[in-house]
């Protein structure tokens, strides 16, 4: 009887994970099924601010995205990604006390009039998938005005306890060509280079019915060019060594029939920035056909140890930086999405207030920068399946 | 010495997570973990321009996979 038990057990188990929907999504999945076509459009407008010279409008950016993925026979899926942005405003080139009062607060100099570039981006990857898990090829291509970039890269999962379990790994290598364009101010370089390694490890563990976690760690190196041509006072090393540690979790609720979203990152690197971000995202079905998705992210750094914008001695310090993104800093977005599904078609539509301010950070830096951005994003798009 | 404090949390969560793996959780119980909403990434494209976005302003980046290319974003 415990025998035949058992035996109708095994069979039921083996008939439902060759089901595609049955392996957690968060796993090492089946192939897809089906083609998927996705595209988006979104508008991301930073906010204007005091300035003394230059350009007063930052950067607006259109960006539309288009995907494909499809299978390929039974075990292979081919996944395009198409990026084409187009970008108008200026960016920060220095920061400086009016008149050099040491006691006045530093304002932004803008880096000369409004340009304008367009960046295009491609990114296939193949993957195979088996029962064992799967693996992938990527190669990636992205071309702007002053920068071209050339990628590779290699990642894998491999399942483990039954599906429970999910050992990944992932490699990529990048090879990075920079010619800034000549403006109202000449750029700290023509010509330069720069390289990017990076590694990646990852453990999935189902916890329950309910819930499944993962742990991740990557080292990523950057050699090269690593100074902003566009920046004065701005001489960064020659290499960048990142370290991060990243969690994630998702747990379903039965009663409210929504899905929270828990993910945490810590980073540190060799110019002694270290950061903490955290994201949160409430996944709640309305219904069959609809799902609104709050979410909230925090992010505080702490500033690169040559972060120095206003008081730069060029001829004592080796390097230096007066970049915003280099500061000690807080930020919290908040963001809305809503998802209609009517019979093969997904409709989005979700908007993002993201704003940054020294002030919220966690690190008690004590240069303030006055260039921190903030903007709004608006994304409208759609998913159509089919065979 | 910060890998050495990555690799003290790094332990902690796998202990974590070695502890809260207790419960066996058959196939034909994974309907909730296969949901759509469950994936790690329930929009390609919306993580793909988070992480560009994110990268391109401010000043850590990186975490979720291998890096990749770069951009010249100002």
């Amino acid at each position: 009887m415990a025998k035949k038990h058992s035996k109708a057990l095994l069979t039921l188990t083996s008939a439902a994970m060759m089901l595609p929907g049955v392996s957690p999504q968060s796993l090492a999945d089946t192939a897809p099924d089906k083609t998927l076509l996705s595209y988006r459009y979104s508008d991301y407008q930073e906010d204007d601010q005091p300035v003394i010279g230059g350009d007063v409008e930052r950067y607006e950016i259109d960006v539309h995205q288009l995907r494909i993925q499809t299978p390929i026979g039974q075990n292979y899926a081919l996944n395009v990604e198409l990026q084409r942005e187009l970008m108008s405003g200026a960016s920060p080139r220095l920061v400086a006390r009016p008149g050099g009062d040491a006691n006045s607060d530093p304002v932004v100099i803008m880096s000369g009039a409004s340009i304008k570039d367009e960046r295009n981006d491609a990114i296939v990857t193949a993957r195979r998938y088996a029962d064992w898990g799967n693996a992938a090829v990527t190669a990636g291509y992205s071309d702007e005005d002053d920068y071209e970039s050339v990628s590779i890269g290699f990642d894998g999962a491999y399942n483990l306890d039954n599906r429970l379990q999910t050992l990944s790994a992932g490699f990529s290598f990048a090879d990075d060509d920079i010619s800034p364009t000549q403006g109202v101010f000449p750029p700290n370089t023509l010509s330069d280079d720069k390289q990017t390694v990076s590694v990646y490890g990852g453990f999935s563990q189902v916890i329950d019915k309910w819930s499944i976690a993962q742990v991740g760690v990557s080292y990523t190196r950057h050699s090269g060019y690593l100074t902003d041509p566009y920046k004065k006072f701005d001489e960064r090393p020659d290499q960048r060594d990142q370290w991060t540690l990243t969690t994630r979790y998702r747990h379903f609720f039965d009663r409210p029939n929504a899905s929270l979203h828990a993910d945490y990152r810590f980073y540190t690197d060799d110019w002694s920035v270290i950061s903490h971000t955290l994201n949160v995202a409430w996944y709640q079905n309305i219904n069959d056909r609809l799902t609104l998705v709050p979410s909230l992210r925090y992010y505080t750094q702490k500033q690169a140890e040559f972060f120095n914008q206003t008081d730069p001695d060029t001829t004592q310090d080796r390097y230096v930086s007066s970049d915003y993104r280099l500061s000690g800093y807080g930020a919290w977005s908040f963001r809305i999405k809503a998802i209609a599904s009517v019979e093969n078609w997904r409709f989005i539509l979700s908007a993002e207030r993201y704003r940054s301010d020294a002030g919220w950070g966690l690190f008690n830096d004590d240069d303030a920068s006055p260039a921190l951005v903030d903007f709004t994003r608006y994304t409208l798009g759609f998913d159509y399946e089919f065979d | 010495m910060y890998v050495s404090s990555m690799l003290k949390r790094l332990c902690v969560l796998c202990v974590v997570l070695s502890v809260a793996a207790c419960a066996e959780v058959k196939p034909y119980e994974r309907g909730r973990l296969a949901k759509p909403e469950m994936a790690w990434e329930p929009d390609q494209l919306e993580a793909s321009l988070n992480k560009h976005t994110y990268f391109s302003k401010e000043g850590s980046s990186g975490g979720d996979s291998a890096a990749g290319g770069g951009c010249g974003c100002n």
